[in-house]
């Protein structure tokens, strides 16, 4: 026989679960992709527009500064090589990127 | 103007107040500190002496002047999901404008508690009593009570609120309109000290950095509401339990119904405060030799059916004068009633707008309750 | 102003998650993801009234938020953050109180309420995310569509001007600024500047929608940048009763510095029946809203 204090905590809390999420990634978007960006780190000149710019927030940066796109979730939105100055992004098949 | 003489809270005493005024007084006692209601006939007194009491406690009483009914319970949510004890009142129109979000309170499990001062719902336009704003908010996840009196609508806030708080529901307090909220009778006010130990400080939760009542699909939507139902259900043991203590400390009890000669063949089942009224009938039928009794329904939601099951074993007839507009084939109550008691239930309508009713209507309905299961009473 | 290094420097994971479940080349999404970094050295509580953004966060129990957002009824999101800043008031509570909600929930449906608050200066920060139309229940016309833009409600154009929200909040006499995620520091600095201010802050974030607008998704910032350098999205503050234009629109305010709206619009697919007087008619429209924001300045 449970204590009622103990048996009243549960039932308060019968469904209050259901009204609260926590932080956590919700999908693995990288699989949404068909393409794939690919950094040229020779023409690279870490300015980090793409870390900036990627509405995912997909785009890491290393602790040499230099951005590092998180295949994981990047949706392949093309907004990274599109603003890239010097052009230093472009997209590849995903197939090609198993490859790599 | 609430006289400076009835704002001395050190001591209990008798005052006279009206049903407005007596929920002003509960929900001062209570300590409620985020008050946000849009004035409506017949409640804006309520309004008015809250803004007035909320002078007293400047700097930890807050009074939202919101700008729509819809605005008053969205901030009430808003301030019980940060912590606030909050209290709004509205009646007919208000409720109706404010029924998304008061839904929307139900479900996320905060500790509001509600006044509404029934009346009709236009159109016709009539700011005179009926209960059908009441019952239109049935199932919203609210817990639901109907006080009869001032003395009662001021016990009642006290109590909702500790119920609220324990439960995790929204509370609701209905009072007549006019009837209750104009009707000045001797209250015994509690004093502070004694509701502050019946009622203790709000208990704050802090939930960053999780969402709230985001999308839940259709694997856990079910369950969810499942639990939602169970701890709804379950909050009739916590509400005996407070209204328990509320007699012990206080001296005044409560329950779900309320009963007079309820070992009668006939019993007249009521809310609110044709009570006295449905007394007097009984008593007068009884007289007659047609045995009758009365029986108020205090607690709506969750639903008393134990209580009502007990009450109404030896009963042959339970005649339901309500006074609200349904359209469906028996009114809200008896409904219910019938689901639980089935043939026995009569289900009568009467008193719509305003309408006068005495012993005379009670005992019309008891008398057309021989021969028709429903009928309306004009 | 703050740089790209001062932003990574400050944290370099996000607090708005990536794997969110926003349209790729979202401009919601970017937007929270700067609102989010901007703000992360606060407890901050956004609440998000029915809109894409509700369904971005992911479904329960997995929020892509690191912080505390509120989900509420669509009309409601300026009343629920009012009680909530007052609560936190009451009990002495150090927290900062964030609206993030969309154009038909602030301009349309919400207008009420977003007045009302407006009008008590209640102490949070209201930021519409505008993507010019209702996004998230497939792309029908709101008061903040822009003229002739196709959507599934005005299939022929839209008849009417875009709602002058910017100027109905100015005579409220609250703090209004304009953002664009194609300048982002602009935002940043607009964001950290607004919530440092006491009383009821106004930010209006220019949107661009893939789906909605149909243009390529890489193009999203593009196109905010487009906007800004056509002036059909000028940037400014307006504080105080006087109106100061931000750095990035400030080479715009002469006609003959704009790039031609012709580029703006032919990048869109909503725009694809405009006429030629059409786009006429619509850089009266601007310079009509040049004149009126130089009124206050």
């Amino acid at each position: 026989m449970q204590s009622s204090s103990k048996k009243n905590k549960e039932i308060k809390e019968f469904g209050v679960e259901g009204l609260y999420s926590n932080p956590k990634n919700p999908v693995n978007t990288g699989e949404w992709r068909v393409e794939a960006p690919v950094i040229d780190y020779q023409k690279c000149t870490s300015c980090l527009t793409c870390f900036m710019y990627c509405p995912e927030g997909a785009i890491e940066v290393n602790d040499k500064g230099k951005p590092k796109i998180n295949y994981n979730f990047c949706k392949g939105c093309g907004v990274c090589a599109n603003e890239c100055p010097v052009k230093a992004i472009k997209f590849v098949n995903e197939k090609e990127l198993v490859k790599k | 103007m609430i006289p400076e003489k009835f704002l001395d809270f050190s001591k209990r005493g008798k005052v006279p107040l009206t049903g407005s005024r007596a929920i002003a007084f509960g929900v001062f006692l209570s300590r409620a500190n985020f008050i946000a209601a849009y004035p409506i006939t017949p409640q804006t007194e309520i309004v008015e002496d809250l803004s007035q009491l909320a002078t007293l406690r400047e700097k930890e009483m807050e009074f939202m002047k919101v700008e729509s009914e819809h605005s008053a319970m969205s901030s009430c949510i808003g301030a019980a999901i940060g912590g606030a004890r909050a209290f709004t009142a509205t009646a007919s129109q208000g409720i109706e404008y404010m029924h998304e979000v008061v839904y929307w309170a139900g479900g996320a499990r905060l500790p509001i508690v509600m006044a509404v001062a029934t009346r009709v719902i236009a159109p016709p336009w009539s700011i005179q009593n009926e209960h059908t704003d009441f019952m239109l908010q049935l199932d919203n996840s609210w817990i639901q009570f109907f006080a009869k009196d001032p003395q009662e609508a001021l016990d009642t806030i006290p109590i909702a609120y500790r119920v609220a708080e324990e439960a995790n529901f929204p509370a609701m307090v209905g009072i007549d309109g006019y009837l209750t909220t104009h009707f000045t009778t001797n209250v015994d006010v509690p004093s502070q000290e004694e509701i502050d130990s019946f009622l203790p400080k709000k208990q704050i939760k802090d939930f960053w950095p999780r969402t709230l009542y985001a999308v839940v699909d259709e694997r856990y939507f079910n369950e969810h509401r499942y639990k939602q139902y169970k701890a709804f259900l379950a909050s009739s043991k916590i509400i005996e339990k407070v209204e328990k203590e509320y007699s012990k400390k206080i001296g005044r009890s409560y329950s779900a119904i309320e009963k007079f000669n309820e070992d009668s063949k006939n019993l007249i089942l009521v809310i609110g405060a044709s009570f006295g009224e449905a007394q007097l009938a009984a008593e007068e039928l009884t007289k007659e030799g047609i045995k009758t009794g009365a029986i108020r329904l205090r607690r709506l939601r969750p639903f008393p059916e134990d209580e009502i099951k007990k009450v109404s074993k030896d009963a042959e007839k339970i005649i339901v004068v309500e006074r609200s507009f349904a359209t469906g084939s028996f009114g809200f109550i008896a409904r219910e009633l019938r689901a639980i008691l089935g043939e026995k239930v009569k289900s009568f309508t009467t008193g719509l707008g305003g309408k006068d009713i005495t012993k005379e209507t009670f005992k019309k309905a008891v008398k057309l309750a021989t021969k028709n299961e429903r009928g309306w009473i004009l | 102003m703050i740089t790209i290094k001062d932003i990574l420097k400050e944290g370099k994971d996000e607090v708005w998650l990536p794997g969110n479940l926003s349209c790729p080349g979202c401009g919601a999404s970017l937007g929270l993801r700067y609102l989010a970094r901007a703000l992360r050295n606060e407890e901050f509580y956004v609440v998000i009234p029915a809109s894409c953004s509700s369904v971005i966060q992911g479904y329960w129990p997995n929020s892509a938020a690191k912080f505390s957002v509120i989900n509420c009824a669509f009309a409601s999101s300026a009343s629920v953050a009012t009680g909530l800043s007052r609560a936190f008031k009451l009990r002495n509570k150090k927290a900062k109180v964030v609206v993030w909600a969309g154009d038909g929930g602030t301009a349309d449906i919400g207008f009420a309420t977003l007045s009302g608050a407006a009008e008590r200066n209640e102490d949070f920060l209201y930021i519409m995310y505008d993507n010019e139309a209702y996004m998230n229940t497939g792309i029908q016309r709101s008061s903040q569509t822009p003229y002739k833009a196709i959507t599934t409600t005005t299939p022929l154009g839209k008849r009417e001007e875009k709602k002058d929200l910017d100027l109905i909040m100015m005579t409220h006499g609250v703090y209004v600024a304009t953002a664009s995620p194609a300048f982002p520091l602009d935002f940043f600095e607009k964001v950290r500047k607004a919530i440092s201010l006491p009383g009821f802050k106004f930010i209006h974030f220019f949107s661009p929608c893939p789906p909605g607008w149909r243009y390529p998704s890489e193009k999203t910032i593009e196109i905010a940048r487009l906007a800004v350098q056509t002036s059909f999205f000028i940037l400014f503050e307006f504080e105080n009763g006087k109106v100061k234009i931000s750095q990035p629109s400030l080479a715009y305010r002469e006609e003959k510095n704009r790039k031609p709206l012709e580029e703006y619009l032919k990048l869109q697919g909503r725009f694809k029946d405009i006429s030629e007087e059409d786009v006429k008619r619509m850089k009266e429209w601007i310079n009509q809203k040049w004149k009126t924001l130089e009124k206050f300045e």
